[in-house]
């Protein structure tokens, strides 16, 4: 079969982010990727001058479109809580697993790889700051009552992420009964009364 | 000349500390014997395959982490004692020499996990690591209410797998570089009050040793 002579970059992020779902970020070549667009690796080369480059931004592309919804949802109207919950649902949609097996590869390979590690932290923190964001407005509007909005942030931030790991490692731990650890965690940090962090059903 | 059991050890060490390094899938089994300064060709006779090897790996460090916890915290000091020395042995702060830096340690749980969701081997040990890893808290935790000095917001299994989430989560911010070990540290201590219905007293005396 001839191989293609041009391909788009966003073609070759798109194609990226297949075979990293597939393999792993760490596990992915920039052949696997040449192959599975018909191309050379020489082809890809020419968009993406090292391998490390080419999967940092796939991560970032995989994970930029849930910042895009996050943008959105963090605007829209409704009270400090509701938004909070739009938020934090699309930080953890409950039943995909791939998402999160994305972000612990990314977690991990970020370890060795410091455009990796910047890309992943960088997204990280987007995240962290909407929600930050949300506490202390939900403060201000007296919805809420949190001493310390950060510390709020990352303890949420940090039981959703430890609580991805158990569902995608272990499995251990069902959607509902994270739901609900993940709810009783928000009344007890924003100093709401018992339940009432609860969301209208799903 | 080594032992057998010995051996085997000083490979697994040896591979360890190349998966702490470079991650699973770039850790060769020749690499492996290379570092162990054995053959190939032994490293192949007491594991015969790879991900079996990296497995026992990942097994033997859990099971290192406990006896370390057993060594360094006075099982006779109160439940409370102890459950921040665990917390203090988890986030490494200010720490005994003999223990592994908090960055060699985490990194290799990340490779764990990030290859358990993939690997069979590793799936069959994560319940096991899981179960080794919870168990001091659990047993203090317990022991703690029995005692009429902890109120828990719910069932210790609960209590425990909150708290193991969470300490899971912070080490990886911690990893990433967006909070340093004291910090974690410090947000560890404030959820376990809360989540034991710890007394003010008894609160503020825990936070001072931080």
């Amino acid at each position: 079969m001839r191989k293609k002579v041009e391909v788009r970059r966003e073609e070759i992020l798109a194609a990226s982010v297949d075979q990293v779902r597939q393999r792993g970020l760490a596990a992915t070549r920039v052949i696997d990727v040449a192959h599975a667009l018909g191309v050379s690796k020489a082809l890809v080369h020419y968009h993406f001058d090292s391998k490390e480059k080419l999967l940092a931004e796939t991560f970032a592309y995989a994970a930029e479109r849930d910042l895009d919804s996050l943008a959105q949802a963090a605007a829209s109207g409704g009270t400090a809580l509701e938004r909070l919950w739009v938020v934090l649902d699309l930080y953890a949609p409950t039943g995909d697993a791939s998402g999160w097996l994305l972000w612990i590869d990314g977690w991990a390979a970020a370890l060795r790889d410091d455009h990796l590690r910047t890309v992943v932290r960088d997204l990280d923190l987007r995240w962290k700051e909407s929600i930050a964001a949300l506490v202390r407005d939900g403060v201000q509007s007296g919805e809420f009552s949190c001493d310390d909005p950060g510390a709020a942030t990352l303890r949420i931030t940090a039981l959703l992420d430890g609580l991805a790991v158990q569902q995608v490692v272990r499995n251990g731990i069902s959607a509902q009964r994270s739901r609900a650890w993940v709810e009783s965690q928000v009344e007890r940090e924003l100093g709401l009364p018992a339940g009432q962090a609860q969301r209208r059903s799903d | 000349m080594l032992e057998g059991a010995d051996r085997r050890t000083l490979i697994l060490d040896a591979a360890r500390d190349v998966v702490c390094e470079r991650g699973v899938d770039a850790a060769r089994m020749a690499d492996i014997a290379e570092r162990a300064g054995v053959s190939l060709g032994l490293v192949q006779h007491y594991f015969r395959h790879r991900d079996r090897l990296l497995a026992e790996v990942f097994r033997l460090e859990s099971e290192r982490i406990t006896v370390r916890w057993r060594n360094l915290v006075d099982p006779d000091a109160d439940p409370l004692s102890r459950l921040f020395e665990y917390l203090r042995l988890v986030a490494r702060e200010g720490t005994d020499p003999s223990v592994r830096p908090f960055r060699l340690t985490w990194s290799l749980w990340l490779e764990f996990w990030s290859k358990a969701n993939r690997d069979a081997d590793l799936r069959e040990e994560v319940a096991t690591i899981y179960r080794e890893f919870s168990a001091p808290f659990s047993e203090a935790i317990a022991e703690g209410i029995e005692h009429g000095i902890f109120i828990p917001t719910g069932a210790v299994p609960d209590v425990v797998d909150r708290l193991v989430s969470l300490i899971d989560g912070l080490a990886i911010r911690t990893l990433l570089g967006g909070m340093d070990q004291h910090r974690m540290l410090s947000l560890l201590v404030d959820s376990l009050c809360l989540e034991l219905g710890v007394a003010d007293e008894a609160g503020k005396r825990l936070r001072q040793r931080l």
